[in-house]
Formats: structure tokens, sequence, C-alpha cells
């Protein structure tokens, strides 16, 4: 009977504080010497997801950038990733409008998300992926 | 003496849930998201899709070869003339295409005449040209705008279907660019978004 309450208390309290967690991995490009630099800042979600190629060329005077995301996780997963962009000096550029976009990525999968500078000031870009937190979907996980 | 403490206790569980259920229920907390994180909220069409649909079609066009070479050495002038809605939503179409234009703009290859505004224009320049008030030297002359080289428009369908424990909608967004001048079409792409809802098996 003792442990009752306490349990109770615990499991109302773990079902209210839902709070998603928001962190996730990312890929930024150092101003000046262009070199790609991996940060997971989630390690649940690193050790399900790799970044496993960067690509960029010119595309009509714009920087065309492809991301290569890998599954290492036999489930889908569902995610998010946006863009940012920045111009020489390491300025996010103003305005840019980039919104987080879903992605559906299957077991094992491999996948290219494609990002394309907003202007020709925009030369580096920080890719960053997180899970798509909502209570509907965290139970497919 | 045994029942009475029984039942006390029973009475005690019951309302310490109750206040610990009624804490979390009863909070109203106002909190600012993101305008750009992706919404689930239901099935309809959001501004995920918006944003998705206006984000890709402006890359798309951006990064065509026929309008690297139509970008080269001018800025095209385009008008958006609509997105037609053939879903069975209400969908503010005219939002889809200020998002395209807006980023159109941005990236300095294109300029646009605004379809939209051409009454509350004319209104002005009659004003200019015709009161007494406006010093004529200053008036801005009729007939000097520039013409529309360029059409943008599209259109938006659905597909929906629903059973029992799933519902599922298709979206196809369609976009072209037609040349005035020949009437050839210049560039066009269509975006597709496939979104489900299903029942949870688990759940409060």
């Amino acid at each position: 009977m003792k442990y009752i309450v306490p349990m109770c208390a615990v499991l109302l309290l773990s079902a209210c504080a839902t709070q998603p967690d928001t962190s996730g991995i990312a890929v930024e490009q150092n101003k000046g010497n262009f070199n790609d630099q991996l940060r997971v800042d989630n390690p649940d979600l690193g050790e399900k997801l790799a970044i496993t190629d960067v690509k960029t060329r010119q595309t009509n005077q714009l920087t065309d950038v492809v991301v290569t995301l890998s599954s290492q996780y036999k489930k889908s997963q569902y995610l998010q990733y946006q863009f940012k962009w920045f111009d020489k000096d390491g300025f996010l550029i103003k305005g840019n409008h980039s919104p987080w976009q879903p992605l559906t990525l299957f077991g094992f999968a491999n996948t290219q998300l494609p990002g394309l500078a907003p202007s020709s000031d925009a030369v580096t870009f920080s890719l960053a992926v997180r899970k798509v937190s909502t209570e509907s979907q965290e139970f497919k996980d | 003496m045994n029942t009475t403490f029984k039942t006390a206790s029973t009475y005690a569980l019951v309302g310490l849930s109750a206040l610990i259920l009624s804490g979390c229920a009863n909070k109203a907390v106002v909190s600012y998201g993101d305008a750009q994180a992706v919404e689930t909220t239901d099935i309809n069409f959001g501004s995920t899709d918006l944003q998705k649909v206006a984000s890709q079609m402006t890359d798309s066009l951006l990064s065509s070869p026929v309008v690297g070479t139509m970008t080269q050495n001018n800025r095209p002038v385009v008008f958006v003339e609509r997105i037609k809605n053939k879903t069975s939503e209400h969908i503010d179409t005219e939002s889809i295409t200020d998002s395209i234009s807006t980023q159109m703009l941005r990236s300095g290859k294109f300029r646009f005449v605004d379809m939209t505004r051409v009454e509350a224009v004319r209104e002005q320049l009659t004003f200019q040209n015709e009161d007494a008030l406006v010093n004529p030297a200053t008036a801005v002359a009729f007939g000097q705008q520039i013409g529309a080289q360029y059409m943008l428009y599209g259109n938006l369908s659905s597909i929906v279907k629903t059973n029992a424990d799933k519902s599922d909608v298709y979206y196809k967004f369609t976009m072209r660019l037609m040349d005035m001048k020949s009437g050839l079409i210049e560039w066009a792409d269509e975006t597709e978004i496939r979104k489900t809802k299903e029942k949870s098996t688990f759940g409060w």
C-alpha cells in the first residue's frame, strides 16, 4: 500500500511532463576553409542516423548542396531538417526563409537532402536534423 | 479500525491523484512556437505544407538550366496569375504565390509586377495627373509601366481517402512559367505531399 501512492504520483507526473527532445545532429561548414563539421547533440539519434556525404556545386551562380543521410536503424524514422545559409562573413542571410522540412526515412535507407542558397550572397550553410516530436508519433518508434 | 484506515487511505489516494491530475490539466501555458517547425496538428493543408511547396518550387525554378540562361544578363519581369485550388479544402493559395514570389525576388534574379494592385495604382496615378493638388512636374505619367514577359501559374489538387482507422491525403502541386510572347512553357515542376493519420494503438 505504501508504495502505491508514490508510484501513482510518478506515473502521473511522467505522463504530464512530455517536453520533446529538440536536439539532433548537424553538419556545418566553417567559414573560410569550407571544412564540413559534424555535430551530434543527440546521441540516441546519432546512433540511428549518419551523415555520410556532403557535396556542393554552383548552379546558376547559387551554391547548391546535397547532403546524404543514412539510416542505421531498422524502423522508419520521422524527422525534420533545416538548412541555414550564411554570407562570406558568417552572417545569417537576413529574411532567410528555409523552413524545417518533414522527412520520413525508412529502415536502413539513404536519402539526399537538397539545399539551394536563397541568393548569391549565401556561401556557407548548416544543416540540422531532428525528430518530429508529436505524441502520436512518439509511439511509432 | 483497520477498515477505517483502508477507507481513509483510499480517499487520500483518490484525492492525491485528482490533485496531481488537475495540476497538470488545468495549467494554461502560452508560449511562442517556431513558425518554421514541422507542424502535425491534423491532416489538413498546414503551414509546413505551404512552406515545403514554396521552398521546393523556388529551388527548382532557380536551379533550372533554362532559368539560368534566361536570367544570365537580365532580370525577367514576371506576373503571378494564380494557383487554382482544386482540393476539397479552403486553401489560401495567394499565400503560396506570395511566398514563392518573395523568395524569387529575394534571389535577385527576377522582377515582378503585381496584378492584384492594378486598381490601386490606377487610382493613385489618376489622382496625381488629374487632381489640382499635385504638382504636375512630380506626377508619375501614365504609360510608363513595364509589361511582364512571363506568367507564373499553377494547380493544387488532392486525393483524400478515409476508412475507419486511417485517413490519407495526397496533394499535388504543379507550377508553370509561360513566355507571354511565344506562349511556350519555359519551366514546369510538381511536388507531392502525402499525409497519413492513423489511430494510435496506445495513448492516454
